[in-house]
């Protein structure tokens, strides 16, 4: 723990000191009963009358007030039910800010300001290797104040001057640390916990920010470490793959990584990566993505009471932060699994000052096809993912911080092959070379500045990108029959489409007083969309064909106040507003965001929360499989912005061991989402996109239960949802409302982790979900049109028809070894433990058709169910330095 | 120890995973009963006509059957009742088009009125489905947009079409219509003797009019997707209550031209503005669209429209304006 304090004193606050030291003395020399006497209470939570009824039963004390000036109603939190009256009477004071004159057997109370706050600041840090922790907690013990540490793991608390205050620093899977300070002064703390080492940390519910307290709600925040004891499919831990198993989170087709939250599509989630959004979240068609685990600090993800400084998407924001890097020594680990192999490295360029981490993925599935391609040539192609992450920090002064972070990720598909024939006789070959790649940059400065202890700033510049690129060559030999000459020939084409947004963002944090805490900021972004560009070349010509790049620029104003009123209420309030800047059109929203709690006992709480939001760009893409050839693209005048609001109420309460129970129910109302319209070609979304897809409205409604240990011996979550989602478009369905493809009654998943010893864990999760919606004709008939017969496949209606229900148990056991230079951790999964033969899609075979004037003759059709992921077992090796 | 029993676990997660891939079964889809189709448009020019067959499962394989014992009546608002009878024109060669049921010769559809139909077979739910006639539209102008023909290339193949531009302008009534534009070319045959006989023939008919919510021919150089079906059918949204001009092309049907050449617009058309009923609209586009898309796995289903209470298909109705227009006649342009 180092403290330093730091003076920005004025003559004021002596002058207040003497006022408290005078207020102080008055209630000790003007006693006549004991104060010392203990006063039995009823309840360890009761109002004020209450208490000074309480006061006055039990001993011959008599308070003397002005029941309109004195809150009199305002409920207030003991810790014992046996409390000295010295004691009571400190609370008062500190609690309601009520003066306190003792005059032979009365008390008087006042209303008026018996101190003056200071405020205590700083970070809290890993003790060991010197990271901020994000969303950690300090807790004023005496007042019950609290304040969470922001993204950088910087806090700010008023708390009353020169009166003795008990901090608690606390943080999942960290040791508690305590703290008795008197300040006089605003003071500099900065905390550093150390990771724990006991079987079980569990503080109480009055000791950290438990949910119940938290005026956030629709939020879950995941350890990393209890992310990476998630069975993973092939061992790959995946970040997407484990926020699925959230209620209220549903997972696209099995094994992919799209996030379906709250009925909202694919392209409404927001994901940053330490701030900066990421577009294509996804490698290998969906079925990893593109976070890698070891280079994660922090996952949280939103699915509704969106805070003010959150904006451009509808349904959820999914904030992830790279890891700083060790401030104290190197570090690394290192892994190799069925899927991709892994290396981080994270250290201090200058100790306590500067620190790096860099990480690395890559899988490599391609040094194999050769081998394979040599037994059948041209089989397979050579297929490759990598991300890299890289992050620098500097502390240039306790006031002054400056972050450099990139992550670059690329998928790469390639085949070739080559082919030899004859024309007359004359022997000539041909060879061909076709390519796909596709990935992001993503990269940011960001500037961390506290200008005074209450005022907080982070300043950011960023830039993102996705691409995507496709490149086919056809090398040929023609024989020219009149020279009988050898003509080299070539055919090439290749396609190219992405985004570009170039951002800088400002975000202030300020903490009034110690019922204010008002945040702001402003991100101006420009956005660059290329909707593809083609080039066709051969021998004779080039064609060069471009849908011409559309810029836009964005921009956000936000400003929210989180307000405590009374010790129970605690409401966030907060507006967001938006312009969107598209071929000279220009779209604004603005977006209030309201949320609240009221704490209706020591461990439970009500919560409710509306909030709006506005997406002014769509993705363009296939449903059910993340396809590179996704695309994202701007509003139009056809295709509007889409908007939505969402009313969240909900109960937490804060369960023994460690356990948090939340329940919430919410309705969620979409315009202008887009869906492709019968019959659009899903396989080239840029082509004329506009009229492939139909804008229009959706709805959601459902329950969510969640209970959640986040550390511990034994830890894991069991959440269940209990929802609806459905679609309304004017020309699809016949105008008819339709249920959401992702539409799924009910959704369980249970997930466990158990540390049996230092040297051995399991976990294990159990999913079940109703079956996906989909279309499938339930009848055929003949129409004749145009002197043709066609056979007509009925449907019901969209999405009429459902898959079976899904349900899945995997199961992982780590064993780990102190080595001489580190933890060796082998660790064996295996998914889908009784091999469930889930549906992955569904396809049809061809029927027959009619003809002219011949009578119809249908043939036979069938329906194929296909299961993608049987029984995988997976092993992977880790090592730790 | 603990080595073997990690190596015997290597081993055997690598023989599970070997064995492993995707697999595929069978899915047996719950399918609807066996019902009514019908097919019937009403023309207020031509007696009342139906077609009515078997619905089949979407899986299996068989014949389609059209139902020749079934007990067809439709009613109008007014109290009528016209009852239909079967007809098998050629039911020895299977010519479907030749099994029908037909009203009587004078009772023809009234613009305005509205029909319900029912169809009672067999062994089978009754069907009813109900159907109402719009008025004629009022055609101010039907003439050639041009002298000379519109000469398209046709996407991936190495052949031109030919086709005549005519321009057709119409008043719009308020409130929310659809229309439909036919043309009918007339040709001239062989009969057996070696005469020639001529008769009226549907030609496809194009767009370029995005006013008509129609992009059947794309103007982005490649002049590609053709509409399998032959009539332009479009809604009023964008010009509701006003008069309204624009162009439209009817295809030559089997004329094969060469690139360059300026060929003139010759012969004899019938244009005909049909008034149609909504149902009707909804159907024509979807049956396009699902002809159009066939059985491409790539593609959202298309949901072909029905407005038959128990049964599949559909009965709708028109009433039109025809105007007729001769190359050799100057007026005409």
């Amino acid at each position: 723990m180092d403290i330093c304090y730091q003076e920005l004193n004025s003559t004021m606050k002596y002058l207040l000191l003497l006022i408290l030291f005078f207020s102080c003395a008055s209630v000790l020399l003007a006693q006549q009963p004991s104060q010392n006497h203990k006063i039995v209470l009823p309840s360890r939570e009761l109002t004020l009358l209450e208490l000074i009824k309480a006061v006055e039963g039990q001993t011959s004390w008599r308070f003397a007030y002005d029941p309109k000036a004195i809150p009199i109603r305002e409920t207030v939190m003991l810790a014992n039910d046996r409390i000295a009256i010295e004691e009571i009477i400190s609370l008062i004071s500190d609690r309601f800010r009520i003066s306190c004159t003792f005059h032979g057997n009365s008390i008087i109370l006042k209303r008026g300001k018996t101190t003056k706050s200071v405020t205590i600041y700083g970070h809290v840090r890993d003790a060991d290797s010197g990271e901020n922790l994000i969303q950690a907690t300090l807790l004023e013990r005496n007042s019950g104040r609290i304040a969470v540490s922001n993204d950088y793991g910087y806090y700010s608390l008023s708390v009353p001057a020169d009166q003795s205050v008990s901090l608690l620093y606390s943080y999942v899977g960290y040791e508690p640390v305590a703290l008795e300070l008197s300040a006089r002064v605003d003071t500099l703390v900065n905390a550093s916990l150390p990771i724990s080492t006991l079987e079980e940390v569990v503080v109480n519910g009055s000791g950290v920010e438990a949910i119940h307290e938290s005026v956030q709600m629709s939020r879950s925040e995941l350890p990393v470490q209890q992310i990476k004891a998630v069975p993973a499919m092939g061992g790959e831990t995946d970040v997407m793959k484990v926020l699925q198993l959230l209620p209220g989170v549903k997972a696209g087709n099995e094994g992919t990584t799209g996030l379906y939250v709250r009925g909202g599509g694919p392209d409404q989630n927001l994901f940053l990566l330490d701030g900066v959004p990421v577009y294509n979240v996804s490698h290998l068609f969906g079925f990893f993505s593109t976070f890698n685990s070891d280079a994660i600090k922090h996952v949280d993800i939103l699915k509704g009471a969106f805070p003010a400084r959150y904006g451009g998407r509808l349904s959820s924001v999914v904030d992830i932060s790279m890891k700083d890097g060790n401030q104290t020594e190197l570090h690394g680990e290192a892994s190799i699994g069925l899927i991709a192999s892994r290396l981080t490295l994270e250290g201090p360029i200058k100790s306590n000052k500067s620190s790096y981490v860099f990480s690395a993925r890559r899988t490599f599935a391609d040094a194999f096809i050769p081998l394979v391609n040599k037994l059948k040539p041209n089989l397979l192609p050579a297929y490759y993912f990598y991300d890299l992450n890289a992050k620098v920090n500097h502390t240039f002064s306790s006031k002054d911080r400056i972050y450099l972070s990139a992550y670059l990720g690329q998928d790469r598909l390639r085949t070739k092959g080559d082919n030899d024939y004859t024309v007359n006789e004359m022997a000539l070959n041909s060879d061909w070379l076709s390519q796909i790649k596709w990935g992001n940059l993503v990269s940011a400065i960001r500037w961390n500045h506290v200008y005074s202890p209450k005022l907080f700033s982070n300043t950011t510049l960023t830039y993102s990108e996705y691409k995507y690129d496709t490149r086919n060559d056809y090398d040929y030999q023609e024989l020219d029959v009149t020279t009988g000459a050898i003509v080299d020939r070539l055919n090439s084409n290749s396609y190219h489409s992405g985004i570009k947004d170039i951002a800088g963002r400002i975000d202030v944090e300020y903490q009034w007083n110690d019922r204010h805490y008002l945040t702001a900021g402003t991100y101006l972004v420009r956005h660059q969309f290329s909707p593809g560009v083609t080039a066709i070349k051969n021998t004779s010509s080039e064609v060069f064909s471009q849908l011409s790049d559309i810029p836009a620029f964005e921009s956000q104003v936000y400003v929210s106040d989180e307000i405590s009123i009374g010790s129970r209420l605690k409401a966030n309030l907060g507006v967001h507003a938006a312009n969107f800047n598209v071929r000279s059109k220009n779209y604004f929203s603005t977006q209030p965001r309201l949320s609240a709690r009221y704490l209706l006992g020591e461990k439970l709480s009500l919560k409710a929360s509306y909030s709006t939001m506005a997406q002014f760009i769509h993705l363009l893409t296939n449903v059910g499989i993340n396809l590179p050839t996704d695309l994202w693209v701007p509003t139009t005048d056809v295709v509007r912005p889409q908007k939505a609001w969402q009313g969240a109420f909900g109960v937490a309460y804060q369960l023994k061991g460690g356990y948090e129970f939340s329940a919430e129910g919410y309705y969620k109302e979409m315009e202008n989402v887009i869906e492709y319209k019968d019959g659009a070609d899903l396989l080239s979304p840029g082509k004329n996109w506009e009229n492939q897809v139909e804008s229009g409205r959706g709805w959601s409604y459902g329950s969510e239960f969640l209970i959640h240990k986040k550390a511990g011996k034994f830890n894991g979550w069991v959440g269940y949802t209990l929802s609806w989602s459905e679609r309304k478009f004017e020309n699809i369905n016949f105008g008819q409302a339709f249920p959401f493809r992702y539409d799924r009654r009910h959704d369980l998943s249970m997930v466990v982790g158990y540390k049996k010893s230092k040297r051995f864990e399991v976990g294990g999760t159990f999913v079940f979900a109703t079956g996906a919606a989909l279309s499938l004709p339930q009848a055929a008939y003949v129409m004749e049109e145009n002197g043709y017969e066609y056979i007509v496949d009925h449907y019901t209606g969209r999405n009429q028809y459902r898959m079976a229900n899904y349900h899945r148990m995997d199961l992982s056991g780590s064993w780990h070894k102190k080595k001489k230079h580190g933890t060796r951790t082998w660790v064996v999964s295996i998914y889908n433990v009784y091999n469930r033969r889930n549906p992955y899609m569904i396809i049809s075979s061809a029927g027959g058709s009619g003809g002219t004037n011949t009578r119809s003759v249908w043939t036979s059709k069938s329906f194929n169910q296909f299961t993608l992921f049987p029984v995988l077992p997976s092993i992977s090796y880790q090592f730790t330095f | 120890m603990a080595h073997n029993i990690l190596r015997i676990s290597i081993y055997m997660f690598a023989v599970i995973g070997i064995t492993s891939c995707e697999t595929d079964s069978d899915l047996v889809i719950d399918a609807l009963p066996r019902s009514i189709v019908v097919q019937g448009v009403l023309d207020e020019d031509k007696p009342m006509r139906v077609k009515l067959s078997y619905s089949h499962p979407v899986t299996g394989t068989g014949t389609t059957t059209f139902i020749s014992d079934a007990t067809v009546a439709i009613h109008d608002t007014k109290g009528n009742v016209f009852p239909l009878t079967f007809v098998d024109e050629n039911a020895e060669n299977g010519n479907d088009n030749l099994v029908y049921y037909v009203g009587a010769a004078d009772a023809k559809p009234v613009a305005g009125e509205q029909y319900q139909l029912t169809a009672t077979a067999p062994g089978v739910p009754v069907a009813t489905t109900t159907a109402t006639i719009p008025h004629a539209p009022a055609l101010l102008d039907v003439r050639f947009a041009s002298r000379s023909l519109e000469v398209i290339k046709r996407k991936d193949e190495n052949f031109y079409l030919g086709f005549a531009p005519i321009h057709v302008q119409f008043r719009d009534e308020p409130g929310v219509n659809y229309y439909e534009i036919a043309v009918l070319q007339e040709r001239a045959y062989s009969r057996p003797d070696g005469s020639l006989q001529t008769a009226w023939y549907e030609t496809n008919v194009y767009s370029y009019n995005e006013t008509l919510n129609s992009r059947d021919i794309n103007d982005d150089g490649s002049k590609s997707t053709f509409r399998p079906l032959a009539n332009l059918i479009f809604s009023d949204e964008t010009f509701n209550g006003r008069e309204i001009g624009f162009d439209v092309l009817a295809e030559l049907s089997s004329v094969r031209l060469g690139p360059s050449s300026a060929y003139p617009v010759m012969g004899k058309y019938m244009v005909e503005l049909r008034h149609v009923s909504r149902d009707y609209f909804l159907y024509k586009r979807s049956l396009t669209k699902f002809i159009e898309v066939g059985e491409s796995p790539f593609s959202e289903p298309v949901q072909v429209f029905s407005n038959v209470n128990d049964g599949f298909g559909i009965l709708a109705g028109y009433a039109k304006s025809k105007a007729l227009i001769d190359a050799r006649d100057s007026g005409s342009f």
